[in-house]
């Protein structure tokens, strides 16, 4: 495995072989192979006066895509629709109306108003972001569906292991007004038959507890549903069973299988007045968080819409909160509001709350500003929950509704921390829509961010400056506008819809609290739209040479990320270290080769990571990941001859009329590996024996051309012979020589395993190259000897 | 292991005794101020390192000269003079002495100046031998850049003989290469 490392694995293998060293050593720079990628859970419908229409984003800016949707009816039958090609950053949509009224003959009987969607696509890692838009322009009902990856996270799917356990999802309910109830869908994504039970009660609520099945039961309404191999389960809520005095409450979906098995999609609805929002869900973590609850709202608003944003006369909107305690314990829930007026900002804390397990509360924002003296406040406003729960106990939604309740603006709650870009899929100003974007600093440093709006290979940058505690709202339109009024010298946007990125000004990482929406103020529906991480891919250390004893190299790491970007990893706060200080040590990412031998080399980095799915808590950096790759440090062991060139008598530089024979010998240094040394500097040095006579004083001689190796560790020794002569003896004349080698390197003289043995005859020559690894023993000759 | 002859062992006084007076002899000499002083040198040395390779082997008593790379103190001796031992070297170019002519190619690439390129230039022109030729390339390859590469690149294209301008172009490579920042090496 190349990515993520661990170090303790790799200790035992420190006595591999030398080639599978080499491997791990190359390791380094392998990048992730393409394989089949699928996301699933879009739950669509056509019933009523529902319009479906799938939205397809990659969000790869280097690579195009292939994806095939496919869609599943309610009992089940596969449907696979033509593949859609994506260009870089390209958006596509997909009416599933269209796809279904174009059915082949043979599914006709199948056909449904509702399903799920699934995508198929071959990739390196998800490069697509996918959603369905249930839409139903007549009632003003618009539900958002997003896809999930089949597999956990940003592996393959080939990669996932599949795990038999109970899964929970939690979701909250709330009622805006005494006739919303609401729907749940059920979407079983596996090919076996799922019992998938449902418990919906009011807040508060009796104990869960697990009942015989294994599955969870509460005091509210419980059912279990045998959900078909693919097959859809579309359920009521039924809240109108519940006393209306329950203004919120919970959804509890559990289930014996893998996290992907069911997917499951809701919302809530009041079709009389065109109220429709989405139920969030969350699944239990099967290991509690560490850190404290601490989320943010960003961009409600409250009274009298900015005028930008073309609502008709008189619509006022009212903020609200929900939040419900999902853990086993009592949480203790500290709401605060951030507003500002007048350029300044201002925090106000409202009061706490205490919430006992499956209880859920709306708050009641309104009453607050009221009571703050923001009565008549019209403007936008983020609101913060922290609690003494973790991340994954507490359910949190928010959003703002207009009186009417027919205008319903859900936000995105999310844990404020740093990210580099955070990728929305979509943005779009045709037919009516507007694309709005919240961004509140609540740092107390000045950050500078930018909206990037991609349509196919065309960009257009929107840099936003937040001062520290400041908020700020800008519109798709308005941007696009203005950046046809300005001569920036830069191609306007043309296009009516693409995809969009909000990244750090050169994208470095920035902490922002966001929101994201696509609104239409004609058929009163705004669809939120949860920003995904940009989450890393790949981290590897970067392919580095063998080190020499005395030698440094800077090792650099880099991680790849989901848009197909990357970013040097190398420095603070990664951390490096060496498996073996007595071979390599290091200092930061320099490692100095101590003496011979391998080491492995670890980088630690903090990556950003997580996605939309894990609501309230996305980009996170948990935990570090940590990268190693293999080392050697190399002495000059052998001498490998590499190949010989014949030298006659005259080209040897015999004096005319002499005899003899010779070779241009071309060497290699080679490390006690007998890997070649590509060093320059190494001074090789020669003893010679001349009938069993050693020539000097003194005794080792440099002999290389040239004299120290260049960059590539070769030299030559030319010539090796003898003249015999002038005049050249008639008869066969022969000297025995032999040739004892070291070399100096950085000032320190390594012996050399390599020993030549040689027959220099006036008529010929046999040189014999032993000592050295068997591909580098090697015997020359010509001529007789 | 490597069996190595041992018969130095009885001259070891003998050589200790030729080391001293290497030394002594290169360090002395070094401070030549006339151009007979250098020749002197320069021919001292010269004699010095034929005569380290030369042997006497049976039958015929024949003479024999194995090719022995001169010793660092001869080396010493030449640096310390330096560029006004170039014509003195020069003139063992023409030297009709077995390696003679690659021993002066050599000790001109030890001086290393602007100066040992014209007459290393007229080895490549005219030598017959190919390892004349690729020892006068490496010791070009110690003259300054500028004043090598006009001649490094004239042979690896016209050189009769495909070695040498192999040889002549894997030269010239090496500047490229020393020249090329090293990305990770510090």
């Amino acid at each position: 495995m190349t990515f993520r490392t661990i170090a303790v694995v790799l200790v035992g293998t420190l006595c591999l072989s030398l080639a599978a060293a080499a491997e791990l050593v190359r390791a380094g720079s392998q990048s992730k192979q393409p394989v089949a990628q699928r996301a699933d859970g879009g739950f669509w419908r056509t019933d009523q006066g529902f319009k479906s229409e799938l939205v397809l984003t990659n969000v790869v800016k280097t690579e195009s895509v292939v994806v095939t949707p496919v869609l599943y009816l309610a009992l089940g039958t596969r449907y696979q629709l033509a593949p859609v090609t994506l260009p870089p950053l390209g958006v596509a949509r997909v009416s599933i109306n269209d796809a279904l009224a174009d059915a082949p003959a043979a599914l006709r009987s199948h056909l449904a108003d509702l399903g799920s969607v699934s995508i198929e696509y071959i990739g390196r890692w998800q490069y697509v972001m996918a959603s369905v838009n249930a839409l139903d322009v007549g009632r003003s009902l618009v539900f958002t569906s997003r896809l999930s990856s089949a597999n956990s996270r940003f592996t393959s799917v080939q990669e996932s292991v599949r795990h038999n356990k109970l899964v929970v999802n939690e979701g909250v309910w709330w009622r805006h007004d005494p006739d919303v109830d609401g729907f749940v869908a059920l979407m079983n994504t596996t090919a076996s038959e799922k019992t998938v039970r449902l418990a919906i009660f009011p807040s508060p609520s009796s104990d869960m507890q697990t009942g015989a099945s294994g599955l969870v039961t509460n005091g509210g309404h419980n059912s279990e549903f045998r959900v078909a191999p693919h097959a859809t389960e579309l359920v009521d809520l039924g809240l109108a069973l519940f006393d209306k005095s329950a203004v919120a409450g919970g959804v509890t979906i559990s289930y014996m299988g893998d996290a992907s098995d069911v997917r499951v999609s809701g919302g809530l609805e009041n079709p009389r007045i065109g109220y429709s929002s989405r139920i969030p869900f969350l699944a239990r973590p099967e290991t509690p968080d560490t850190e404290n609850f601490m989320s943010a709202a960003v961009g409600l608003m409250r009274g009298t819409p900015d005028p930008m944003m073309m609502f008709p006369d008189g619509t006022v909107f009212t903020p609200y909160g929900v939040v419900r305690n999902i853990g086993l314990n009592t949480a203790s829930v500290t709401p605060a509001i951030n507003y500002m007026v007048n350029g300044q900002t201002i925090t106000k804390q409202l009061p706490p709350l205490s919430l006992a397990p499956n209880e859920a509360v709306v708050l009641d924002l309104n009453n607050e500003l009221q009571r703050l003296g923001l009565g008549n406040y019209s403007g936008s406003i983020n609101l913060v929950v922290g609690s003494t729960a973790k991340f994954g106990e507490i359910l949190f939604t928010a959003g703002s509704v207009d009186k009417t309740g027919t205008y319903v603006f859900e936000v995105s709650c999310n844990a404020l921390r740093k990210s580099s870009k955070i990728l929305f899929g979509e943005w779009n100003i045709a037919d009516g829509n507007d694309t709005m974007i919240s961004v509140w600093n609540p740092t107390n440093i000045d950050e500078d961010v930018v909206l990037h709006l991609y349509h196919d290979a065309d960009e257009l940058q929107f840099p936003i400056h937040l001062p520290k505690g400041t908020s700020t709202m800008v519109n798709a339109s308005q941007i696009i506008m203005e950046s046809r009024k300005s001569n920036s010298g830069v191609a306007p946007l043309t296009a009516q819809y693409g995809s969009a990125v909000l990244s750090g000004k050169s994208s470095e990482n920035v902490m922002i609290g966001v929101s994201y929406g696509i609104y239409n103020v004609k058929t009163a529906t705004c669809r939120n739209l949860c920003g995904a991480c940009n989450v890393y891919t790949a981290f590897e250390i970067n392919y580095f040479p063998p080190l020499q004893v005395g030698g440094q190299l800077g090792l650099t790491a880099t991680a790849m990320f989901q848009d197909g970007s990357s970013k040097d990893e190398t420095f603070s706060p990664t951390t490096w270290s060496s498996s073996n200080t007595s071979v390599a040590t290091n200092s930061g990412h320099t490692f100095t080769g101590v003496a011979a031998g391998y080491f492995w080399a670890t980088a630690t980095a903090q990556l950003e990571s997580g996605n939309c799915d894990d609501l309230n808590k996305y980009c996170t950096y948990l935990p570090p990941q940590s990268t190693s790759a293999g080392g050697v440090v190399q002495v000059p062991t052998y001498f490998g001859p590499t190949g010989a060139d014949p030298l006659n008598a005259t080209g040897m530089g015999c004096a005319t009329g002499a005899g003899g024979e010779g070779f241009t010998v071309h060497y290699q240094v080679l490390d006690q590996n007998g890997n070649a040394m590509a060093v320059s500097g190494m001074t090789p040095q020669e003893r010679v024996y001349i009938n069993g006579v050693v020539q000097g004083p003194p005794y080792w001689n440099a002999f290389g051309i040239p004299r120290t190796t260049p960059s590539d560790g070769k030299f030559d020794d030319d010539p090796i012979g003898t003249c015999f002569g002038p005049p050249n003896p008639s008869q066969m004349v022969c000297n025995s020589v032999t040739q004892a080698f070291q070399v100096v390197f950085n000032n320190v003289t390594y012996p050399i395993q390599t020993e030549v043995s040689r027959t220099d005859c006036n008529t010929g020559i046999q040189a014999v190259i032993s000592g050295n690894p068997t591909a580098y023993n090697k015997t020359f000759q010509q001529g007789s000897y | 292991m490597l069996s190595r002859p041992v018969k130095f062992a009885g001259n070891l006084i003998g050589s200790m005794s030729i080391l001293v007076f290497a030394v002594g002899y290169s360090l002395a000499q070094c401070a030549a101020d006339s151009p007979a002083a250098i020749r002197e040198q320069v021919d001292g040395v010269f004699n010095r390192s034929l005569a380290a390779m030369e042997t006497k082997v049976q039958p015929g008593n024949v003479t024999t000269s194995t090719w022995v790379p001169p010793s660092q103190s001869e080396k010493s001796v030449i640096d310390c003079l330096g560029v006004a031992a170039i014509p003195f070297i020069a003139a063992h170019l023409n030297s009709k002495a077995s390696f003679g002519q690659i021993l002066a190619i050599r000790m001109l690439g030890w001086v290393g100046t602007s100066e040992i390129v014209p007459p290393l230039a007229e080895v490549l022109n005219s030598s017959a031998s190919q390892t004349a030729k690729t020892n006068a390339l490496e010791a070009l390859y110690n003259a300054p850049q500028a004043d090598a590469m006009q001649v490094l690149s004239r042979v690896s294209r016209l050189d009769p003989n495909p070695y040498v301008r192999n040889k002549a172009s894997e030269v010239l490579r090496r500047y490229s290469t020393a020249n090329a920042p090293q990305p990770q090496s510090q």
